[in-house]
């Protein structure tokens, strides 16, 4: 009998060894309560459809997390592909994320041959409800609640290289910035495959700041990583420029924001739009904001705008509110542009767009 | 006293500012399709342009063409930045992101030169055709297209003129769209075919230095030129017989109208994003040299010691062939 | 209220009988109730008395009271209107009669009541039949009339339609029919414009120098073949060089300065700078004045032509927009351009042969040598003889060598020296040595007589000399033929050809080219103002009100649009004339001026064609209205009847038919036929009615647009009851 195979969760992000018994949990429709089901007497056929539905708890070992459920599937596929967004408050992590979910869902990684489903069906309707939804809508989404750290959606990315899960952890920047050495956030990040440092284009009118402040989540992420021997060679990070739609008449951004959603990789390309999202934040002078590019070896750069505009208050007032929460809003809707540049980015990093000009992304 | 309103706005390098004008009034100048008013900001007038609600729900264009103004006027002021020419309208601000977007200009110079062809004394013709390439000049280097360029888009106040109602802008080196086919239109644009070249703004011009020229419409009574001056022939045949590549610029029409081609007081944009580009440059070389010297690069192996691999076995196969042959083949003869 | 002594003035007594009569003149009908007269005696009597009217026809209408009755008698007519003209109309409506004894018939239902009434005043309306009328009725106290009118006049409606008609073709541009009247209008008053020679001074002076310097080198080339040019002190080969990159170099410097001038007058021309004084300090006389006196009247005769064309407003505007663009000054960038791509000039100095006697001669040299040795020979008056032929040789050799032209000077000695003893030296001793050295056998060859030997000498010498000479003339003629002087010759002709028509083109006539496009612009606006002010009154003008104009013209009778289409252009000509008198002055006109002369025209015109009618409105020989005439000729039968009535014809009789007892039967009835003038020309052109035009019976008005027949019955003596005064 082989060794049980041993994963992360990617709720508490601890590592554990995944239980083979024949027992799931199946949810109870009508008391909603899961309930342990043998499927092991089931034909072959009724067992994957089980499955399919059926959850797994996790031991949670550091106990330092309310007890959750990973679908029973979670391992069936290859290692999963954690990725880790990193970001100061408020720098547009959540929305990012969305609609770079939304995208992925909406067929965005076609052209690279890669589909995209919901592995976690309950996971995926609560993220849709709670974020996707009320982002289409054309509001502004809060900012990620201080102190919890939950893989947000498990995408299931069906491409040439096989079936791979992928989630996502939206840390809050309130969180990450905390310097209790022992917080869940940083086992998040060493537990992560990829980074995605998440910084804005910022106004200083309302940053009320001339020049871009000390950027000290990176600080901490990328401190954090290093202290891993060999990680920061090995663990491929990109830095999304959020918000960037303010910057969409003026060089070097206008031009990236243009083109556009890419169709194909061209590690050429990349490296142009990365020297220039360097060159902006340098001269912006959001040096501590470059800090994962001189750290990791593998570093892509982007300009992304999850929201295609400005949010702006209720009935133009900061504090209004309307009947259904929305405290701001984009009046024009939402336009994500090229938001799954970064994602693109990292699945080519990470061997998941296979291909030789793949593998040159992101090198120096 | 007029109520004074507070917006928001980005100046042409895209640091938003806050604004506080004063309704100045409406504002009807043609060749517009946005709605326009007139606003005062700290004693001072400015178009002001924008697309409501209502009028974007019933013509969704309407954005585009915004964006279209904006981004012209954007690059315009960073080109030209704080040395900007009068023969070009200027942009103050704009927000396309609020809930009434808007482009706010400095007020326009003198009056539309709507039908002014017929009007001109004769002793400004030369005037005006100058001030109208020298505009053209100017977009152009500035990598602008004007797109829509009819007297409707020009102002004058008796000595200079203005371009304005940069709603159909593009820039150059953009594919072209086929739109709405203007008569102002060159055979490529009105095809849509190609990119947007710099010249593409010299046909329409050429238009009107024509109608100018001859005092009338030109354009629409006598598309036969033969009948033209010589002088304007000779200024304009260049134009109207070639395909764009091989077209004169504004510079050389101005030279054919016998005026200075001064210098531009062009700046580049992005000369602010040298440094941060060097210094990308310089990092990615380090990690370049980092990863060689570490030799972990499995990706950059290195070219060199292939070929120095490949070169030894070669060498290694044919001095084993002619071993071969020499000990066997040459012995046996 | 002011009226035309020409014209008959109607005043009606039963509508306004208290209006002082004052101010009446000329003809006068008066239409009163026929039981007013009596009662309105004061009146007539201040009418008949008034001396600028000079006859008054009355028509009474109706029957006199029965307390008027004296006698029988239907008219009481009061002594002041003794001696007018009285006609009774003792029923509007009147009966169908023919005086004849024959009984009246009533009129038919569709000959509505008070039409011959209109009819009657309408035709006592036109001048000439109210003069007839006036002297058929003298001698009778009161005549009844019978009337048959037809007008020859254009259907109101089809008038005011025909003006907007007319408004709209004046007003609309007709795209692609614009004449192009650039070359015309450019070349008015040029006919004394000078062609040809216009360059002297600077310029002049420049192309003499290289033109002599041109000669120069012709002259030195023509003389290089000749002895002098060899052995002279003043050796043309000496300086040849010199003189052609001279020549060179003043050609290029000539058409240097023809493209200074050109591009000097082309700058003048376009943007005014250089000043005059710096185009023609090079040479050029200065620009003619401007006439215009003789340039305004030939473009009005351009205009006037045009427009008697029928050419829109529109149109002509933009044609003299364009004529005006065009008779602008143009520049001369073309022959700029001309001239500055012909440069450089040079002269280039083509190499002279290397060798001028050629090597492949050196055989002859020889054997000449050698020959001469042994013919003179033997001994030393063989080798002396062949010692002076090689000596000769050499020398010219040398000599040739040395006088070969280079690009600066010529060779020299110095450089020929070398050449010289290697090949002609070596040739000429060898063929003395072989000569002196020669076995007996080849002696025997040639052994002649000793005349004939010395003959021969002196052939061999003539042959060495003439070679020689032929040699040099052979190199020198190919040196010519390279040397390209006919060439810059032809460039400097060209350039100057071109640059004295591209002068005499622009710059000569340009005040002239100034004041013609300055004139016919302001002629152009001034069109244009005429035709917005002729299309704002929206083609109303006959309808004697102007509201918008209207969207579709009703399609008009074509003669009548082509009379009101010429009316319109010749007020529009007629209003210009301000512009005219403007551009002549050098003045320019204020806007508005031509507007408001033209809407005076336009409501003058209005108010004649409506008074008299548009057939009245025009000149004898109007074609276009003779046209028009013949058409509502031929569309109206009716006239036609009416000419051709005679006495025994049926008429309305303006009486019931009870009525007819009160007229005379005893003196015949007068008929009165009459036409408008203008119908008798177009009769007498015609086929089937020519006759009439030449009817004696018929009476020919000079205006008036009804053609008709009026048959005047008197009344019986005892009908009429003259009063003596006013009751």
């Amino acid at each position: 009998m082989p060794a049980p195979r041993t994963v992360r969760c990617p709720i508490c992000a601890d590592p554990f060894a995944w239980p083979e018994g024949p027992e799931i949990l199946i949810k109870d429709e009508d008391t909603g309560q899961y309930k342990p089901k043998d499927i092991s007497p089931l034909s072959p056929e009724k067992q994957a459809f089980l499955l399919r539905q059926g959850y797994l708890e996790c031991p949670n070992p550091s106990g330092d997390t309310p007890s959750h459920l990973l679908p029973a599937t979670y391992v069936n596929y290859q290692d999963p592909l954690v990725i880790g967004l990193v970001g100061a408050p408020a720098s547009g992590k959540t929305h990012l994320l969305t609609a770079m979910i939304r995208q992925a869902y909406r067929n965005g990684l076609d052209p690279y041959d890669i589909s995209t489903t919901a592995l976690d069906i309950l996971r995926h309707d609560d993220f849709r409800s709670r974020y996707i939804e009320m982002f289409e809508k054309g509001a502004a989404l809060p900012g990620t609640t201080v102190g919890v750290i939950e893989a947000a959606d498990i995408l299931l990315l069906r491409g040439p290289t096989g079936e791979r899960p992928v989630t996502f952890f939206d840390v809050a920047g309130e969180d990450l910035a905390s310097t209790a050495a022992e917080n869940r956030s940083n086992r998040f990040l060493l537990g992560a495959n990829a980074v995605i440092f998440v910084c804005e284009a910022e106004d200083p009118l309302e940053t009320k700041r001339l020049t871009p402040a000390e950027n000290k989540a990176f600080e901490l992420a990328v401190e954090r990583l290093r202290s891993v021997p060999g990680r920061v060679d090995q663990l491929p990070a990109t830095i999304a420029v959020t918000k960037s739609d303010r910057l969409r008449y003026v060089p070097p951004a206008d031009r990236w924001l243009r083109r556009g959603d890419e169709r194909f990789v061209d590690p050429r390309r990349v490296q142009r739009e990365s020297r220039d999202v360097f060159a902006y934040l340098s001269q912006t002078g959001a040096a501590a904001s470059l800090l994962p590019f001189e750290t990791f070896r593998r570093c892509t750069l982007h300009f992304v705008s999850a929201s295609g505009g400005d949010a702006v208050p209720v009935n133009g007032q900061d504090g209004g509110s309307t009947g259904d929460g929305l405290e701001k809003y984009f009046p024009r809707g939402i336009r994500p542009t090229r938001v799954l540049e970064p994602l693109v980015a990292i699945l080519a990093m990470t061997g998941v767009i296979p291909g030789a000009e793949a593998d040159r992304v992101g090198r120096p | 006293m007029a109520e004074l309103v507070k917006i928001r706005g980005r100046n042409v390098f895209g640091r938003l500012r806050e604004i506080e004008l004063v309704e100045g009034g409406a504002y009807d100048a043609p060749g517009s399709r946005l709605r326009q008013r007139l606003v005062v900001v700290k004693n001072r007038s400015y178009v002001y342009k924008c697309v409501p609600r209502a009028d974007g729900n019933r013509e969704p264009a309407l954005y585009d063409m915004l964006d279209n103004e904006v981004r012209a006027g954007t690059r315009l002021g960073q080109v030209y930045a704080d040395r900007y020419p009068p023969e070009l309208a200027r942009l103050a601000a704009y927000n396309v992101d609020a809930e009434e977007p808007f482009v706010l200009f400095y007020a326009y110079a003198g009056d539309p030169a709507t039908g002014l062809a017929t009007r001109l004394e004769p002793e400004h013709r030369r005037l005006f055709e100058v001030g109208l390439l020298r505009a053209v000049r100017l977009t152009a280097e500035a990598g602008v297209i004007h797109g829509a360029l009819t007297m409707d888009a020009l102002r004058w106040d008796g000595r200079q003129v203005q371009l304005v109602n940069f709603e159909s802008a593009r820039q150059v080196g953009e594919p072209r769209r086929s739109g709405p086919v203007l008569p102002s239109h060159s055979p490529e644009q009105s095809s849509g075919s190609g990119t947007v070249d710099k010249r593409d703004d010299v046909w329409a011009a050429c238009l009107i230095v024509r109608d100018v020229a001859m005092g009338a419409s030109a354009n629409g009574f006598r598309r036969d030129r033969s009948s033209d001056p010589e002088w304007l022939r000779a200024l304009l045949d260049p134009v109207f017989d070639n395909e764009v590549a091989h077209r004169p610029e504004p510079a050389d029409l101005l030279r054919g109208l016998r005026s200075d081609v001064p210098e531009l007081a062009a700046g580049d944009p992005e000369a602010g994003l040298t440094p941060g580009q060097r210094q990308f440059d310089r990092i990615s070389l380090r990690k370049r040299r980092t990863t060689a010297n570490a030799g972990q690069e499995p990706a950059n192996r290195g070219t060199n010691p292939r070929w120095g691999v490949a070169a030894m076995v070669v060498l290694v196969v044919i001095a084993a062939v002619v071993g071969l042959a020499v000990m066997f083949g040459w012995v046996n003869l | 209220m002011s009226t035309n002594a020409s014209e008959v003035e109607v005043l009606d007594l039963r509508v306004a009988p208290g209006d002082p009569p004052v101010g009446r003149f000329g003809r006068l009908v008066v239409l009163d109730d026929a039981d007013s007269l009596v009662k309105h005696a004061d009146t007539y009597l201040a009418l008949v008395s008034g001396e600028m009217v000079s006859a008054v026809v009355c028509v009474a209408i109706g029957e006199a009271d029965g307390d008027d009755r004296f006698g029988g008698a239907v008219l009481a007519i009061p002594h002041a209107l003794r001696y007018a003209t009285v006609l009774w109309v003792g029923d509007r409506e009147g009966v169908r009669w023919v005086p004849d004894g024959s009984h009246p018939r009533p009129v038919e239902a569709d000959e509505k009541a008070g039409d011959s009434l209109d009819d009657l005043i309408a035709a006592l309306r036109v001048p000439h039949v109210f003069d007839r009328v006036v002297e058929m009725a003298e001698g009778h106290p009161g005549m009844s009339p019978a009337v048959r009118v037809a007008p020859i006049a254009p259907d109101p409606v089809e008038l005011v339609d025909a003006g907007e008609a007319a408004v709209q073709a004046l007003t609309a541009p007709e795209y692609g029919s614009a004449v192009n009247l650039g070359p015309r209008v450019r070349r008015l008053d040029s006919s004394n414009d000078h062609r040809g020679n216009v360059l002297a001074g600077r310029i002049h002076q420049t192309r003499d120098k290289a033109v002599r310097a041109l000669n120069r080198v012709t002259e030195l080339t023509a003389v290089l073949g000749t002895g002098p040019a060899l052995l002279g002190r003043d050796r043309p080969t000496a300086r040849l060089g010199e003189e052609v990159a001279r020549a060179g170099q003043l050609a290029e410097e000539y058409r240097e300065c023809l493209a200074l001038l050109l591009d000097r007058v082309d700058g003048h021309l376009r943007v005014g700078t250089p000043p005059v004084a710096k185009v023609t300090e090079l040479g050029v006389p200065t620009p003619r004045a401007a006439r215009l006196g003789e340039i305004v009247p030939a473009l009005r005769e351009v205009v006037t032509e045009r427009l008697a064309r029928g050419t829109s407003l529109t149109t002509l505007a933009e044609e003299i927009r364009l004529a005006a663009a065009t008779s602008e000054p143009q520049g001369c960038g073309t022959d700029l351009a001309e001239v500055r791509g012909r440069g450089p000039l040079s002269l280039g100095m083509p190499a002279f042969r290397r060798w001028p006697i050629s090597r492949a001669l050196l055989p002859v040299v020889a054997v000449c040598c050698a020959l001469l040795t042994i013919l003179l020979g033997p001994g030393s008056s063989g080798w002396v003889g062949g010692g002076l032929l090689a000596a000769g040789w050499f020398a010219s050799g040398l000599l040739l060598l040395a006088r070969r032209p280079g690009p600066a000077a010529e060779h020299g000695l110095a450089t020929a020296w070398l050449p010289a003893v290697g090949t002609y030296g070596v040739a000429a001793v060898a063929g003395v040595a072989g000569g002196a050295l020669a076995p007996d056998v080849v002696l025997s060859w040639v052994a002649v007589p000793e005349l004939v030997g010395g003959l021969l000498a002196v052939g061999v010498s003539a042959v060495s000399a003439a070679t020689v000479v032929l040699s040099w003339r052979a190199a020198v003629r190919a040196w010519s033929a390279g040397l390209r002087v006919a060439d810059v010759r032809t460039a400097i002709e060209e350039l100057t050809r071109r640059c004295e028509e591209a002068v005499g083109r622009e710059w000569l006539p340009v005040r002239r080219h100034r004041a013609i496009a300055a004139t016919a612009g302001s002629i152009a606006v001034a069109i244009e103002e005429l035709s917005a002010t002729l299309g704002a009154t929206g083609g109303r003008v006959l309808a004697g009100e102007w509201p918008d104009p209207p969207d579709e013209v009703t399609p008009a009778v074509p003669e009548l649009l082509r009379v009101v289409h010429a009316d319109l252009a010749d007020l529009c000509r007629a209003a210009l004339a301000p512009a005219w008198q403007a551009a002549e002055g050098g003045r320019r006109l204020d806007r508005n001026v031509l507007a408001k002369h033209l809407v005076r025209r336009l409501g003058d015109y209005g108010d004649r064609v409506r008074r008299h009618g548009l057939l009245a409105a025009g000149t004898p020989g109007d074609r276009r209205r003779d046209a028009l005439v013949a058409r509502l000729w031929a569309d109206s039968p009716l006239a036609a009847v009416a000419l051709r009535t005679g006495p025994g014809t049926e008429l309305v009789q303006l009486c019931r038919g009870d009525q007819v007892r009160y007229l005379s039967t005893a003196v015949s009835p007068g008929l009165l036929r009459f036409a408008p003038g203008r119908l008798r020309g177009v009769l007498e052109r015609s086929h089937t009615d020519r006759a009439l035009a030449s009817d004696p019976g018929i009476t020919w008005s000079d205006g008036g647009e009804l053609v008709g027949a009026l048959r005047l019955v008197p009344l019986r003596p005892e009908s009429v009851h003259h009063m003596m005064g006013s009751r």
